[in-house]
């Protein structure tokens, strides 16, 4: 598999340091749409892209919190509805410790309820993406997220920074 | 005209002392004014309800100065901020009365009041208590609206829920065909058009569900709307199609509406009249105002439909063509409608097979004043 390397976190012990050296975090819990996200992936990036995944928000904050952690992904894709732990706990957590506070997270998931929308801003999200049901729009729509977030040479600030 | 019985006995006096008991003990309040509208006689239920105002309602009176004293008094809720307003319109009522009103009092009170006028100019009016009526009224109301919300939230929390594995099949779908098109044969590839064509419709469905369910929780915000306007922007979404009808639009009056509601209307309505002309050897659009029915209209002479099926024309997903002959998700017409009921309005058509349709819709409250100038368009 040249151009993608894909990653399942939930094959691995949680807080083992999977996402070190990872472009992408997707956290999403419906083998459906993995399947679809990392498909669409392939045909978007021309250059590798490193994805890994967490099928719920509990392993997604071991995978980014864990002090094993050596280098964090360069952006998180965020479902809203999650099983155990949903998305919105898993961003203000994430927001709420000092070596993710400036992580990309990109909210994407089918609800576009405006309460979830506001509440994933206030909670301090980069984006809020509704998914499309149009595949083709998808497509579109996830290289557009790719293009922005990963194509800046930005380095956040240094952890901790106020 | 009704002659009075004429009291033939040498008990009148106690026949009238009898009827004047009857008079004083109904439930109903019963006032009486002469010509000149003072007060001749009220019974007990009358003066109970007017307790505070009793100065005011003594024989010689004069009933407007009776509505001033009760004015002060503060017994109207639905006068307040705007008295003068309110009296001028309590005495044109009066002076023509036109059937029962039902008034507000203050304890939150309501009657049900009816004045008529007797031959010799004379005025009667009988009040009757309808509070428990209104409370019951207001209770179902709010119940009502409570559970149609609630209908509203499930249906948009549903349509949510239902967006993702529709989005999956239809994405699954598309890998399929970008993948394995080439290797597929025909009736395989047949079968994955009719996967494709379905995930799509689903698609459009939903978000037709969620634009309908989001008109629930909408509130109005009515302004003063020029309806030829309103016409003339929907056309411009469909330019394409528009090309090819003869549309003609009459002179409207303006009404009291929310603008961008009874925009989607027209657009709805306007959008149907061209896809359901499309056929016609000559498409032909009139848009107007009908002053016999007081009401807006939108006439083609497309494929029209039968009356027997009239009402299904605004449930939510049905549809009197196959979708074969024409597109459409099955939502647009219930949307018109709810927007036209949420204005309190009505909507109705009229058609046959082959003959077209006519829409007409009501939006009460128009602003009085002279229609704005007549405009059409022709193409």
């Amino acid at each position: 598999m040249g151009e993608l390397m894909m990653r399942k976190g939930e094959q691995q012990d949680a807080t083992a340091v999977e996402s070190d050296g990872v472009e992408i975090l997707l956290v999403e819990d419906n083998p459906s749409y993995v399947e679809l996200t990392l498909r669409a992936l392939r045909e978007i990036a021309k250059d590798s892209v490193r994805v890994d995944i967490a099928g719920d928000g509990e392993r997604a904050l071991a995978m980014l919190l864990s002090p094993k952690v050596q280098r964090l992904p360069r952006l998180v894709i965020l479902d809203l509805k999650l099983p155990k732990l949903g998305g919105l706990e898993v961003l203000r957590q994430l927001r709420a410790n000092a070596a993710t506070r400036y992580l990309p997270v990109v909210m994407l998931t089918s609800s576009r309820v405006p309460s979830d929308v506001a509440e994933s801003y206030r909670l301090g999200a980069n984006s809020f993406v509704v998914r499309p049901m149009n595949f083709p729009t998808y497509l579109r729509v996830l290289g557009e997220i790719i293009n922005y977030w990963l194509s800046t040479n930005e380095q956040p600030p240094e952890s901790g920074a106020q | 005209m009704e002659q009075a019985p004429p009291v033939a006995h040498a008990d009148d006096r106690r026949m009238l002392e009898r009827l004047l008991a009857a008079f004083e003990h109904l439930s109903e309040s019963i006032v009486l004014t002469d010509p000149q509208d003072r007060f001749v006689i009220a019974n007990r239920a009358f003066r109970e309800i007017n307790r505070n105002v009793a100065h005011a309602i003594q024989p010689g009176q004069k009933f407007e100065d009776y509505l001033r004293a009760g004015l002060a008094a503060g017994n109207y809720p639905d006068a307040e901020g705007r008295e003068q307003e309110w009296l001028e319109a309590r005495l044109a009522e009066r002076r023509n009365p036109s059937g029962p009103v039902e008034r507000q009092r203050s304890g939150g009170r309501w009657f049900k009041i009816e004045d008529r006028q007797l031959p010799d100019g004379s005025t009667i009016r009988f009040g009757t208590e309808i509070t428990e009526r209104k409370r019951a009224e207001a209770a179902l109301n709010a119940e009502m609206r409570a559970a149609l919300k609630e209908l509203d939230a499930f249906t948009y929390s549903v349509s949510h829920d239902l967006r993702a594995p529709i989005g999956a099949v239809s994405g699954f779908a598309h890998l399929l065909r970008s993948a394995e098109a080439e290797r597929m044969s025909d009736d395989g590839l047949r079968l994955l058009g009719f996967i494709e064509h379905n995930a799509e419709r689903m698609a459009r469905l939903i978000e037709g569900l969620l634009r309908f369910s989001r008109l629930g929780r909408s509130d109005l915000h009515r302004t003063r709307v020029s309806m030829n306007g309103l016409a003339a922007e929907s056309l411009l979404d469909f330019v394409d199609e528009a090309a090819r009808a003869r549309i003609a639009a009459g002179s409207m009056p303006e009404c009291n509406g929310d603008p961008a509601l009874l925009s989607q209307v027209w657009s709805n309505l306007i959008g149907n009249a061209l896809k359901y002309s499309r056929g016609a050897d000559a498409p032909c659009i009139d848009i107007g105002w009908d002053a016999a029915r007081n009401a807006y209209f939108v006439r083609d002479n497309g494929a029209g439909f039968d009356m027997a099926y009239a009402g299904k024309l605004f449930g939510v997903f049905e549809r009197l063509h196959a979708e074969s002959e024409f597109e459409g998700s099955g939502i647009g017409l219930a949307i018109a409608e709810r927007i036209i009921r949420l204005h309190g309005g009505a909507i109705w058509a009229d058609a046959a097979p082959g003959q077209g349709a006519t829409f007409w819709f009501t939006v009460p409250a128009l602003v009085n004043g002279a229609p704005p100038e007549a405009r059409s368009w022709e193409n």
